[in-house]
């Protein structure tokens, strides 16, 4: 089992935890990962706004140096997940596209991209291709007191045709990861929906308003701590999260706590018996020591 | 409307114009009779305008008819960089996040904000504490390191730009 590992901007830039958990967690588990050391950034969705051919070929560059390895690539952010596996199934598709964006990348780079490569997130590598039954047995700390609000954020389950591996009304995959932890997945209302994220530097209020929602529902569903397979959903519900304290109007006074957010990676490392240190938990704006003591 | 029942913005605020109204704009932006592009793109680059999606992708998902308002959307606000229409704060997160990355392979996002937020001085100058607090936590990373693949990029972006 090995991929090309695409880590993504936020993974070598304001999350650095998300990196440092992800290594400490594939190595554990026996996946191997050679780093795209080379990678450059999927666009998020902007650089598509500006210029979607000048989006294709940028991804079309990642996707040929992981063909020309011959792996699939694991990422670990749910936004390029979205968008590096969108523009991934657009090129398989459409051969006429694929040939155009060929010309610039053949130009700039020497590379071309066949359309051969997969591109996976962690969180879907380890419910198929890896499998619970196995991540199970490598578990040596369950996380049986824990009761854990699952985020999915958008990108990695919307548009369905960028990503296509949960339902995505429905989605079940992080609730199965979760309980094969031993925690107790939280149901509530904004699992699947938007943090926030894009638009924090030009509409704040509007971000802030999702945070709050987000942490609100999750804190009144009862849970100790927010998981998310995006960085950037991370960051908004971490380091914007005391901002937003105040537009969490229905919580109860008694659970206005802070809400500890967990990249996936460390939610695994946890119960792989990681430590939070290793895990780079003390970076988060939101302290998650009473997380640590709950479970060590 | 689907689209605006299921509207993550008009969700948490109310006066958004919604996918539905401004997917019908980018119909109007497109008919070859129309006269009012200029002023049109104006005020919908206003508050509660094409700024103000997130992008969720609900509306897209939702749609019966596949009309992908979200799509349309995207589409005005390409129409609104052409149009010369480029300062307010959603149009320089696409110019600034592009050029940052086309010059540095990956982004750099501290000098994202930065090149957003310039002029904007009392925006930059509430961001100050919570910059300091993410580099005493590591979140800035200094010196900022290019990727080894950046004279690529640079090449895809002046490739792109010669055309």
């Amino acid at each position: 089992m090995k991929y090309a590992y695409y880590p993504g901007c936020a993974a070598k830039g304001a999350a650095p935890e998300l990196h440092q958990a992800t290594m400490k967690v594939v190595e554990r588990l026996g996946i191997e990962v050679v780093e795209l050391e080379n990678f450059n950034c999927c666009g998020a969705g902007v650089i598509t706004e500006a210029d979607p051919d000048l989006a294709y070929t940028l991804n079309a560059k990642t996707l040929a140096t992981a063909e020309a390895m011959g792996l699939s690539i694991m990422t670990v952010c749910g936004t390029c997940q979205g968008t590096l596996g969108g523009v991934n199934k657009l090129l398989q598709k459409d051969e006429a596209l694929r040939n155009k964006i060929n010309i610039a990348l053949k130009q700039t780079t020497g590379l071309e991209y066949h359309g051969t490569v997969s591109v996976k997130h962690l969180q879907w590598i380890l419910v198929k291709d890896y499998g619970l039954d196995k991540l199970e047995k490598a578990v040596t700390h369950p996380l049986t007191d824990l009761a854990i609000a699952p985020f999915y954020g958008c990108y990695i389950l919307r548009p369905e045709s960028a990503t296509g591996f949960d339902n995505w009304e429905n989605p079940q995959s992080l609730e199965r990861l979760i309980k094969t932890l031993g925690a107790a997945p939280v149901p509530y209302e904004g699992r699947t929906k938007c943090c926030g994220f894009p638009v924090f530097l030009e509409k704040e209020e509007i971000a802030l308003q999702m945070v709050g929602s987000r942490v609100g529902e999750a804190k009144v569903a009862g849970a100790h701590a927010m998981v998310t397979p995006c960085p950037l959903c991370h960051l908004s519900l971490d380091i914007y999260q005391d901002r937003a304290l105040e537009k969490i109007k229905v919580v109860a006074e008694d659970t206005a706590a802070p809400m500890p957010i967990l990249h996936l990676p460390q939610l695994l490392g946890l119960a792989l018996g990681f430590s939070s240190e290793e895990l780079g938990m003390k970076r988060h704006f939101v302290a998650t020591d009473a997380l640590s003591e709950k479970i060590f | 409307m689907a689209c605006l029942s299921a509207c993550s913005t008009f969700e948490v605020s109310p006066d958004f114009l919604g996918p539905a109204a401004l997917a019908k704009s980018y119909r109007f932006m497109v008919d070859p009779r129309d006269q009012a592009h200029k002023e049109r793109l104006e005020l919908l680059g206003e508050d509660n305008g094409i700024w103000d999606c997130v992008r969720c992708n609900f509306c897209v998902s939702v749609c019966p008819k596949d009309v992908a308002p979200m799509e349309q959307i995207i589409r005005l606000r390409r129409l609104s960089l052409a149009a010369g229409l480029s300062e307010s704060m959603g149009a320089l997160h696409i110019t600034q996040f592009t050029k940052v990355v086309g010059q540095e392979g990956h982004l750099n996002e501290t000098r994202l904000p930065l090149l957003m937020l310039l002029g904007h001085w009392g925006k930059l100058f509430r961001m100050i504490p919570l910059a300091i607090k993410m580099f005493l936590r590591g979140k800035t990373p200094f010196p900022f390191k290019r990727t080894k693949g950046y004279e690529q990029v640079r090449a895809i972006f002046k490739n792109r730009n010669d055309q």
